[in-house]
Protein backbone atom coordinates (compact mmCIF):
# COMPACT_ATOMS: atom_id res chain seq x y z
CA UNK A 1 0.00 0.00 0.00
CA UNK A 2 1.55 3.35 -1.25
CA UNK A 3 1.11 6.61 0.68
CA UNK A 4 -1.33 7.42 -1.14
CA UNK A 5 -3.65 4.33 -0.78
CA UNK A 6 -2.56 4.68 3.00
CA UNK A 7 -4.02 8.26 3.22
CA UNK A 8 -7.06 7.80 1.51
CA UNK A 9 -7.55 4.27 3.58
CA UNK A 10 -6.76 5.65 7.15
CA UNK A 11 -7.28 9.78 7.13
CA UNK A 12 -10.82 10.23 8.34
CA UNK A 13 -10.28 7.49 10.92
CA UNK A 14 -6.73 8.32 12.48
CA UNK A 15 -9.11 11.56 12.55
CA UNK A 16 -11.50 10.59 14.42
CA UNK A 17 -9.78 8.49 16.65
CA UNK A 18 -7.69 11.58 17.68
CA UNK A 19 -10.10 13.83 17.91
CA UNK A 20 -11.32 10.88 20.46
CA UNK A 21 -8.43 11.04 21.88
CA UNK A 22 -7.78 14.69 22.40
CA UNK A 23 -11.36 16.53 22.51
CA UNK A 24 -9.76 18.42 19.84
CA UNK A 25 -10.35 18.21 16.32
CA UNK A 26 -7.87 20.69 15.43
CA UNK A 27 -5.52 19.00 17.26
CA UNK A 28 -6.37 16.11 15.79
CA UNK A 29 -6.16 17.44 12.52
CA UNK A 30 -2.56 18.49 12.98
CA UNK A 31 -1.08 15.42 14.70
CA UNK A 32 -3.03 13.61 11.93
CA UNK A 33 -1.28 15.48 9.30
CA UNK A 34 2.24 15.63 11.13
CA UNK A 35 1.58 11.69 11.38
CA UNK A 36 1.05 11.82 7.61
CA UNK A 37 4.08 13.97 6.81
CA UNK A 38 6.55 12.02 8.90
CA UNK A 39 5.59 8.86 7.15
CA UNK A 40 6.62 10.71 3.55
CA UNK A 41 9.60 11.82 5.26
CA UNK A 42 10.69 8.62 7.36
CA UNK A 43 8.19 5.92 6.05
CA UNK A 44 8.16 2.70 8.19
CA UNK A 45 11.05 0.70 8.34
CA UNK A 46 8.94 -2.57 8.43
CA UNK A 47 5.72 -2.09 5.98
CA UNK A 48 3.76 -4.83 7.20
CA UNK A 49 1.69 -2.84 9.48
CA UNK A 50 1.46 1.14 8.63
CA UNK A 51 -1.78 1.50 10.16
CA UNK A 52 -0.47 0.63 13.15
CA UNK A 53 2.53 2.61 12.92
CA UNK A 54 0.22 5.82 11.86
CA UNK A 55 -1.31 5.61 14.83
CA UNK A 56 1.78 4.94 17.08
CA UNK A 57 3.23 7.88 15.67
CA UNK A 58 0.18 9.94 15.85
CA UNK A 59 -0.20 8.79 19.09
CA UNK A 60 3.47 9.72 20.76
CA UNK A 61 2.76 12.92 18.53
CA UNK A 62 -0.87 13.97 20.81
CA UNK A 63 1.63 12.93 23.47
CA UNK A 64 4.31 15.02 22.86
CA UNK A 65 2.50 18.31 22.65
CA UNK A 66 0.67 17.56 25.67
CA UNK A 67 4.05 17.22 27.45
CA UNK A 68 4.86 20.34 25.98
CA UNK A 69 1.65 22.06 27.13
CA UNK A 70 0.66 20.07 30.55
CA UNK A 71 1.22 23.24 32.43
CA UNK A 72 -1.79 24.73 30.44
CA UNK A 73 -3.38 21.86 28.70
CA UNK A 74 -6.23 20.00 30.22
CA UNK A 75 -8.08 17.39 28.10
CA UNK A 76 -10.45 19.45 25.75
CA UNK A 77 -13.87 19.39 26.58
CA UNK A 78 -15.85 20.83 23.16
CA UNK A 79 -18.00 23.73 24.21
CA UNK A 80 -20.91 22.64 22.09
CA UNK A 81 -21.95 21.01 19.11
CA UNK A 82 -19.83 23.37 17.37
CA UNK A 83 -16.77 21.82 19.13
CA UNK A 84 -17.48 18.45 17.25
CA UNK A 85 -20.22 19.12 14.27
CA UNK A 86 -21.21 21.12 11.70
CA UNK A 87 -25.21 21.61 11.89
CA UNK A 88 -27.23 18.68 11.88
CA UNK A 89 -30.59 19.33 10.31
CA UNK A 90 -32.39 18.59 13.84
CA UNK A 91 -32.54 20.93 16.52
CA UNK A 92 -33.32 18.40 18.81
CA UNK A 93 -30.42 16.04 17.41
CA UNK A 94 -27.93 18.44 17.51
CA UNK A 95 -28.88 19.34 20.94
CA UNK A 96 -28.81 15.60 22.02
CA UNK A 97 -25.93 15.14 19.72
CA UNK A 98 -24.24 17.93 21.33
CA UNK A 99 -24.57 16.59 24.81
CA UNK A 100 -23.64 13.20 24.26
CA UNK A 101 -20.20 14.21 22.47
CA UNK A 102 -19.68 16.43 25.87
CA UNK A 103 -20.50 13.45 27.77
CA UNK A 104 -18.36 11.13 26.33
CA UNK A 105 -15.14 13.75 26.63
CA UNK A 106 -16.11 14.25 29.93
CA UNK A 107 -15.74 10.91 30.71
CA UNK A 108 -12.31 9.79 28.41
CA UNK A 109 -11.14 13.34 30.61
CA UNK A 110 -11.28 10.98 33.90
CA UNK A 111 -8.71 7.82 32.21
CA UNK A 112 -5.14 8.14 31.81
CA UNK A 113 -3.66 9.15 28.52
CA UNK A 114 -2.45 5.59 28.14
CA UNK A 115 -6.04 4.22 29.74
CA UNK A 116 -7.66 6.72 26.99
CA UNK A 117 -5.01 5.41 24.37
CA UNK A 118 -5.86 1.81 24.76
CA UNK A 119 -9.45 1.94 24.90
CA UNK A 120 -9.38 4.21 21.87
CA UNK A 121 -7.20 2.48 19.30
CA UNK A 122 -9.21 -1.02 20.81
CA UNK A 123 -12.59 0.75 19.60
CA UNK A 124 -10.48 1.01 16.75
CA UNK A 125 -10.19 -2.45 16.36
CA UNK A 126 -6.20 -2.92 17.01
CA UNK A 127 -4.43 -5.87 18.21
CA UNK A 128 -3.54 -6.08 22.39
CA UNK A 129 -0.37 -6.70 20.50
CA UNK A 130 -0.40 -3.43 18.19
CA UNK A 131 -2.23 -1.71 21.55
CA UNK A 132 0.91 -2.33 23.48
CA UNK A 133 3.23 -1.47 21.19
CA UNK A 134 1.96 1.99 20.54
CA UNK A 135 1.65 2.94 24.33
CA UNK A 136 4.95 1.19 25.77
CA UNK A 137 3.54 -1.76 27.44
CA UNK A 138 3.45 -5.47 27.65
CA UNK A 139 0.91 -7.16 25.67
CA UNK A 140 0.17 -9.00 28.15
CA UNK A 141 -0.95 -6.03 30.35
CA UNK A 142 -3.09 -4.26 27.52
CA UNK A 143 -6.55 -6.44 28.76
CA UNK A 144 -5.90 -5.30 32.74
CA UNK A 145 -5.46 -2.09 31.61
CA UNK A 146 -9.07 -2.61 29.30
CA UNK A 147 -10.68 -3.70 32.08
CA UNK A 148 -9.21 -1.01 34.42
CA UNK A 149 -10.74 1.51 32.43
CA UNK A 150 -14.23 0.50 31.67
CA UNK A 151 -14.40 -0.61 35.49
CA UNK A 152 -13.39 3.09 35.94
CA UNK A 153 -15.77 4.13 33.76
CA UNK A 154 -18.89 1.95 34.65
CA UNK A 155 -21.14 4.08 36.36
CA UNK A 156 -21.01 6.82 33.48
CA UNK A 157 -20.65 4.27 30.88
CA UNK A 158 -24.07 2.70 32.52
CA UNK A 159 -26.06 5.89 33.14
CA UNK A 160 -25.04 7.43 29.53
CA UNK A 161 -26.27 4.03 28.02
CA UNK A 162 -29.26 4.04 29.88
CA UNK A 163 -29.91 7.60 28.97
CA UNK A 164 -29.46 6.49 24.81
CA UNK A 165 -32.14 3.75 25.38
CA UNK B 1 2.14 -20.21 26.16
CA UNK B 2 -0.82 -20.45 28.48
CA UNK B 3 -0.79 -18.13 31.17
CA UNK B 4 -2.22 -18.90 34.71
CA UNK B 5 -6.19 -18.04 34.73
CA UNK B 6 -6.60 -17.15 38.24
CA UNK B 7 -5.36 -14.49 40.61
CA UNK B 8 -5.39 -15.75 43.92
CA UNK B 9 -5.91 -19.60 42.77
CA UNK B 10 -9.71 -19.41 42.18
CA UNK B 11 -10.71 -16.74 39.82
CA UNK B 12 -9.67 -15.61 36.47
CA UNK B 13 -8.27 -12.02 36.10
CA UNK B 14 -10.06 -8.57 34.31
CA UNK B 15 -7.29 -8.95 31.84
CA UNK B 16 -8.19 -12.63 30.72
CA UNK B 17 -12.38 -11.66 30.23
CA UNK B 18 -10.45 -8.40 27.89
CA UNK B 19 -8.74 -11.23 25.91
CA UNK B 20 -11.25 -13.64 25.83
CA UNK B 21 -13.44 -10.82 24.38
CA UNK B 22 -11.03 -9.54 22.19
CA UNK B 23 -10.82 -12.77 21.06
CA UNK B 24 -6.55 -12.47 21.63
CA UNK B 25 -6.44 -16.15 23.41
CA UNK B 26 -5.18 -19.02 21.72
CA UNK B 27 -8.00 -21.88 21.69
CA UNK B 28 -6.37 -23.85 24.63
CA UNK B 29 -6.43 -20.93 26.73
CA UNK B 30 -10.23 -19.71 25.68
CA UNK B 31 -11.37 -23.38 26.65
CA UNK B 32 -9.87 -23.29 30.04
CA UNK B 33 -11.45 -19.67 31.08
CA UNK B 34 -14.73 -20.81 29.26
CA UNK B 35 -15.06 -23.70 31.19
CA UNK B 36 -13.89 -21.86 34.39
CA UNK B 37 -16.86 -19.40 33.63
CA UNK B 38 -19.55 -22.38 33.10
CA UNK B 39 -18.31 -23.17 36.92
CA UNK B 40 -17.70 -20.08 38.72
CA UNK B 41 -21.00 -17.74 39.11
CA UNK B 42 -18.21 -15.22 40.18
CA UNK B 43 -15.78 -14.99 37.47
CA UNK B 44 -19.01 -15.51 35.36
CA UNK B 45 -20.52 -11.81 36.86
CA UNK B 46 -17.59 -10.19 36.10
CA UNK B 47 -17.08 -11.03 32.71
CA UNK B 48 -20.43 -9.97 31.88
CA UNK B 49 -19.81 -6.83 33.61
CA UNK B 50 -17.17 -6.45 31.71
CA UNK B 51 -18.59 -7.83 28.36
CA UNK B 52 -21.09 -5.23 29.45
CA UNK B 53 -18.74 -2.12 29.98
CA UNK B 54 -17.21 -2.88 26.80
CA UNK B 55 -20.34 -2.89 24.37
CA UNK B 56 -21.94 -0.03 26.02
CA UNK B 57 -18.63 1.80 25.66
CA UNK B 58 -18.25 1.11 21.66
CA UNK B 59 -21.96 2.05 21.91
CA UNK B 60 -21.36 5.48 22.94
CA UNK B 61 -18.50 5.70 20.57
CA UNK B 62 -20.27 5.34 17.84
CA UNK B 63 -23.07 7.52 18.85
CA UNK B 64 -20.56 10.23 19.50
CA UNK B 65 -19.25 10.00 15.85
CA UNK B 66 -22.32 10.22 14.06
CA UNK B 67 -21.52 13.84 13.41
CA UNK B 68 -19.39 14.33 10.50
CA UNK B 69 -15.50 14.28 11.80
CA UNK B 70 -13.74 17.12 11.17
CA UNK B 71 -12.72 15.88 7.27
CA UNK B 72 -15.77 15.76 6.49
CA UNK B 73 -17.34 19.17 7.20
CA UNK B 74 -19.21 21.28 5.20
CA UNK B 75 -19.97 18.68 2.29
CA UNK B 76 -23.46 18.43 2.10
CA UNK B 77 -24.44 21.53 -0.47
CA UNK B 78 -21.20 22.02 -2.27
CA UNK B 79 -19.50 20.73 -5.23
CA UNK B 80 -17.54 17.86 -5.96
CA UNK B 81 -13.72 18.58 -5.83
CA UNK B 82 -12.34 19.63 -8.57
CA UNK B 83 -8.83 17.56 -7.61
CA UNK B 84 -8.54 14.69 -9.69
CA UNK B 85 -8.03 11.62 -8.17
CA UNK B 86 -9.57 9.95 -5.06
CA UNK B 87 -7.20 11.42 -2.51
CA UNK B 88 -8.38 14.99 -2.41
CA UNK B 89 -11.75 14.59 -3.10
CA UNK B 90 -13.33 13.91 -0.12
CA UNK B 91 -11.89 16.84 1.75
CA UNK B 92 -11.68 19.20 -0.33
CA UNK B 93 -15.35 19.25 -0.60
CA UNK B 94 -15.16 22.93 1.29
CA UNK B 95 -16.57 26.44 -0.18
CA UNK B 96 -13.44 27.86 -0.44
CA UNK B 97 -11.22 25.17 -0.95
CA UNK B 98 -11.63 23.06 -4.32
CA UNK B 99 -8.39 23.50 -6.21
CA UNK B 100 -5.79 21.52 -6.63
CA UNK B 101 -3.78 22.60 -3.84
CA UNK B 102 -4.23 24.99 -1.55
CA UNK B 103 -5.48 28.63 -2.16
CA UNK B 104 -3.55 30.17 0.56
CA UNK B 105 -5.21 33.33 -0.44
CA UNK B 106 -8.55 32.46 0.46
CA UNK B 107 -6.97 30.67 3.53
CA UNK B 108 -5.83 33.40 5.01
CA UNK B 109 -8.87 35.22 4.38
CA UNK B 110 -11.37 32.66 6.08
CA UNK B 111 -8.78 32.50 8.99
CA UNK B 112 -7.67 28.53 8.51
CA UNK B 113 -4.49 27.88 9.34
CA UNK B 114 -2.78 27.44 6.80
CA UNK B 115 -0.81 23.94 7.04
CA UNK B 116 -3.57 22.62 8.66
CA UNK B 117 -5.50 23.43 5.07
CA UNK B 118 -2.94 22.34 3.05
CA UNK B 119 -2.78 19.10 4.83
CA UNK B 120 -6.58 18.78 4.33
CA UNK B 121 -6.76 19.54 0.96
CA UNK B 122 -2.65 19.73 -0.49
CA UNK B 123 -2.17 16.19 -0.09
CA UNK B 124 -1.36 15.15 -3.61
CA UNK B 125 0.80 18.03 -4.56
CA UNK B 126 2.84 17.73 -1.01
CA UNK B 127 3.32 13.80 -1.58
CA UNK B 128 4.60 14.61 -5.36
CA UNK B 129 7.14 17.11 -3.81
CA UNK B 130 8.28 13.93 -1.66
CA UNK B 131 8.14 11.25 -4.09
CA UNK B 132 9.10 13.21 -6.96
CA UNK B 133 6.64 12.34 -9.08
CA UNK B 134 4.53 15.07 -10.61
CA UNK B 135 1.38 15.41 -9.34
CA UNK B 136 -2.05 14.82 -10.65
CA UNK B 137 -2.83 18.09 -13.14
CA UNK B 138 -5.77 19.37 -11.71
CA UNK B 139 -8.29 21.28 -13.78
CA UNK B 140 -8.59 24.89 -14.08
CA UNK B 141 -9.50 26.23 -10.20
CA UNK B 142 -13.07 27.89 -10.45
CA UNK B 143 -12.94 31.22 -10.35
CA UNK B 144 -12.19 33.34 -6.83
CA UNK B 145 -14.90 35.49 -6.02
CA UNK B 146 -13.04 38.29 -4.60
CA UNK B 147 -9.82 39.93 -6.27
CA UNK B 148 -6.97 38.59 -4.87
CA UNK B 149 -4.29 41.68 -5.75
CA UNK B 150 -4.21 42.55 -2.38
CA UNK B 151 -4.40 38.77 -0.61
CA UNK B 152 -1.79 38.07 1.05
CA UNK B 153 -0.53 34.29 2.93
CA UNK B 154 1.49 33.89 6.19
CA UNK B 155 3.33 30.45 7.35
CA UNK B 156 6.16 29.83 9.46
CA UNK B 157 8.61 27.48 6.75
CA UNK B 158 9.67 24.77 9.27
CA UNK B 159 13.54 24.01 8.26
CA UNK B 160 16.42 26.36 7.32
CA UNK B 161 15.53 25.13 3.68
CA UNK B 162 13.54 27.34 1.63
CA UNK B 163 12.01 26.24 -2.20
CA UNK B 164 9.99 28.41 -4.13
CA UNK B 165 8.33 26.50 -7.38
CA UNK B 166 7.22 28.60 -10.05
CA UNK B 167 4.57 25.77 -12.08
CA UNK B 168 4.64 28.22 -15.22
CA UNK B 169 6.56 30.90 -16.54
CA UNK B 170 4.59 34.06 -17.80
CA UNK B 171 5.45 36.15 -20.58
CA UNK B 172 4.57 39.35 -17.85
CA UNK B 173 5.39 39.73 -14.15
CA UNK B 174 8.44 39.17 -11.59
CA UNK B 175 9.24 37.41 -8.25
CA UNK B 176 10.23 39.52 -5.98
CA UNK B 177 12.25 38.25 -3.00
CA UNK B 178 13.20 39.88 0.32
CA UNK B 179 14.46 38.84 3.31
CA UNK B 180 12.54 39.68 6.95
CA UNK B 181 13.97 39.57 10.50
CA UNK B 182 10.70 38.29 11.43
CA UNK B 183 9.67 34.24 11.62
CA UNK B 184 7.18 33.81 9.22
CA UNK B 185 7.06 33.63 5.44
CA UNK B 186 4.67 36.11 3.29
CA UNK B 187 3.64 35.93 -0.61
CA UNK B 188 1.40 37.93 -1.94
CA UNK B 189 0.25 37.89 -5.91
CA UNK B 190 0.05 41.56 -7.64
CA UNK B 191 -1.86 42.47 -10.41
CA UNK B 192 -3.06 38.57 -10.93
CA UNK B 193 -6.80 37.70 -12.30
CA UNK B 194 -7.89 35.48 -9.19
CA UNK B 195 -5.96 32.14 -10.82
CA UNK B 196 -3.10 31.95 -9.80
CA UNK B 197 -2.49 30.10 -6.54
CA UNK B 198 -0.14 29.27 -3.23
CA UNK B 199 0.63 26.01 -1.85
CA UNK B 200 1.81 26.46 1.42
CA UNK B 201 4.09 22.72 2.23
CA UNK B 202 6.48 22.64 4.91
CA UNK B 203 9.60 23.59 3.23
CA UNK B 204 8.40 26.46 1.31
CA UNK B 205 5.85 27.50 -1.74
CA UNK B 206 4.29 26.20 -4.74
CA UNK B 207 2.66 29.31 -7.13
CA UNK B 208 0.42 27.55 -9.34
CA UNK B 209 0.17 30.21 -11.93
CA UNK B 210 -0.86 30.16 -15.53
CA UNK B 211 1.69 30.99 -18.59
CA UNK B 212 -0.69 33.41 -19.92
CA UNK B 213 -0.53 35.68 -16.04
CA UNK B 214 0.93 38.68 -15.75
CA UNK B 215 0.84 38.72 -12.35
CA UNK B 216 3.73 39.43 -9.92
CA UNK B 217 4.50 37.84 -6.59
CA UNK B 218 5.92 39.52 -4.06
CA UNK B 219 7.99 36.52 -1.64
CA UNK B 220 9.53 37.54 1.75
CA UNK B 221 11.41 34.90 4.01
CA UNK B 222 12.39 34.72 7.58
CA UNK B 223 16.14 35.50 8.46
CA UNK B 224 16.56 31.83 9.24
CA UNK B 225 16.51 30.48 6.01
CA UNK B 226 20.14 29.84 5.25
CA UNK B 227 19.11 28.11 1.46
CA UNK B 228 16.72 29.90 -1.26
CA UNK B 229 15.99 27.54 -4.08
CA UNK B 230 13.69 29.29 -7.04
CA UNK B 231 12.21 26.93 -9.41
CA UNK B 232 9.79 28.15 -12.51
CA UNK B 233 8.38 25.54 -14.67
CA UNK B 234 10.69 23.05 -13.14
CA UNK B 235 14.33 24.80 -13.99
CA UNK B 236 16.04 26.09 -11.11
CA UNK B 237 16.56 30.13 -11.67
CA UNK B 238 18.71 30.91 -8.61
CA UNK B 239 19.30 29.48 -5.35
CA UNK B 240 20.91 31.47 -2.55
CA UNK B 241 22.81 30.88 -0.01
CA UNK B 242 23.18 31.87 3.58
CA UNK B 243 25.79 34.67 2.89
CA UNK B 244 23.68 35.87 -0.24
CA UNK B 245 20.68 36.24 1.79
CA UNK B 246 21.68 37.70 4.94
CA UNK B 247 22.80 40.41 2.36
CA UNK B 248 19.75 40.54 0.53
CA UNK B 249 17.58 43.42 0.10
CA UNK B 250 15.19 42.67 -2.63
CA UNK B 251 15.48 40.92 -5.71
CA UNK B 252 13.90 40.71 -8.97
CA UNK B 253 13.61 38.21 -10.99
CA UNK B 254 11.90 38.88 -13.79
CA UNK B 255 9.30 35.64 -15.13
CA UNK B 256 9.84 36.73 -19.06
CA UNK B 257 13.22 35.42 -19.06
CA UNK B 258 12.78 32.17 -18.55
CA UNK B 259 12.03 29.36 -21.00
CA UNK B 260 9.94 26.54 -21.01
CA UNK B 261 7.10 28.71 -21.86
Amino acid sequence: MDSDELFTEYKDDLVRYLTRLTGDSELAQDAAQESFLRMLRQPPARQDNPKAWLYTVATNIVRDIWRKQASARRLAVPAGAAAMADSPPDPHAELEQAELCRTVQQMLAKLTHKERTILLMRGEGFRHSEIAAAVGTTTKSVGTMIARALRKLASEIDSTVEALS
Amino acid sequence: MIRPLVNDGQHIQDGDIIRLLDGECVPAEERLIREHLRECAECRREADELERLSEGFGRLLRHADAVPVPSERGEAGHEEAVVTGVLTRRWTRTRVLKAAAVVALIITAVGVSPARAWFIDGWQAIRSLFSGEPAVPAEPAPPVETPNAAAIVRFTPTGPTFTIEVSSAQSNGTVSLAVDPGPSASARVLGGDGREEFVVFPGGLRIMNDPTSSASYEIVVPRSITTLELTIAGRTVLSLDETELSGLERREIDLAQQPNR
